[in-house]
């Protein structure tokens, strides 16, 4: 496997987790029951990124080595930088006790670290020609 | 004739500017969300707290420890005034001259369990009195 696949496919893992994660892994406070909030918005937010990030993953098999050198570093930096500053901007519970505030929040930067770090080793590795094994 | 000037602008532009206030209040929490969370705010609750701005710009929230994050954050303008609701009689009051009392058995709606009084032995009732300041330093 190509590392530029390898890549694609941990986008794609990112992406699910970015959805998966605000709704049933740690949901935040509307499906804990609570009524609609800036943490539900903050949720589907986040959704949608990861939806556009396994939709970008999929595209990914159709960039040419040149382009998905400088691509996919940039997908996954914005991306880990836009999963931190979304709760920041469109609003969470500000209640530690609130589960948003100690369950899905925390996940979503560590996600967002998570990205900005696999961003710096995509950038790195694709650079070097790509031996193709 | 200043006492008569006097009146004439008090029931001409005062006091209906304060009804409107109060009514702005009541019926602006009727189908408001809470500036700080997002919350639809209760207008039955007595958790639910508003800041009037210096233009007559009601701000509502759905909880007092939201009023007290909000204000911890320094989005209260130094014009605006915050109002809260007195537990027991429901009645609109000034924040900063509240009794506030954090306890568990106030079920609020983001959790924060924070209740205004009006007077202090009624706070005192059940649990410690504290002014708007010292609440906002004990939340978490």
């Amino acid at each position: 496997m190509s590392r530029g696949r390898g890549y694609a496919i941990a986008l794609a893992v990112f992406g699910l987790l970015l959805i998966l994660t605000p709704r049933f892994i740690l949901p935040v406070c509307e499906y804990h029951g609570k009524q609609v909030m800036n943490c539900s918005h903050t949720a589907h937010y986040e959704m949608t990124l990861g939806a556009f990030m396994i939709a970008a993953a999929g595209l990914s098999a159709f960039w040419n080595a040149s382009i998905a050198r400088w691509l996919v570093p940039a997908i996954f930096l914005i991306s880990g930088m836009a999963a931190i500053v979304i709760p920041e901007a469109a609003g969470y519970c500000r209640n530690p006790e609130m589960p948003c505030n100690y369950g899905t929040v925390p996940a979503l930067r560590l996600l967002g670290c998570a990205l900005a770090i696999t961003s710096i080793a995509s950038f790195l590795s694709l650079r070097k020609p790509d031996s193709g094994k | 004739m200043r006492l008569i000037i006097f009146l004439f602008e008090f029931f001409l532009f005062v006091m209906p500017l304060e009804m409107a206030l109060a009514g702005d209040i009541v019926s602006l929490l009727a189908k408001a969300r809470c500036i700080e969370c997002g919350m639809k705010v209760a207008p039955d609750s007595p958790f639910s707290s508003a800041m009037v701005k210096a233009d007559g710009a009601v701000m509502p929230f759905c909880d007092i420890g939201d009023m007290l994050v909000f204000r911890k954050a320094g989005k209260v303008p130094a014009d605006a005034r915050l109002t809260v609701r007195d537990y027991m009689s429901r009645e609109w009051i000034d924040a900063g001259a509240a009794f506030f009392v954090k306890n568990a058995q106030f079920h609020s709606p983001m959790g924060w369990g924070v209740a205004a009084f009006k007077d202090k032995h009624n706070a005192a009732a059940i649990g410690a009195p504290m002014t708007i300041d010292e609440a906002m330093k004990a939340l978490k």
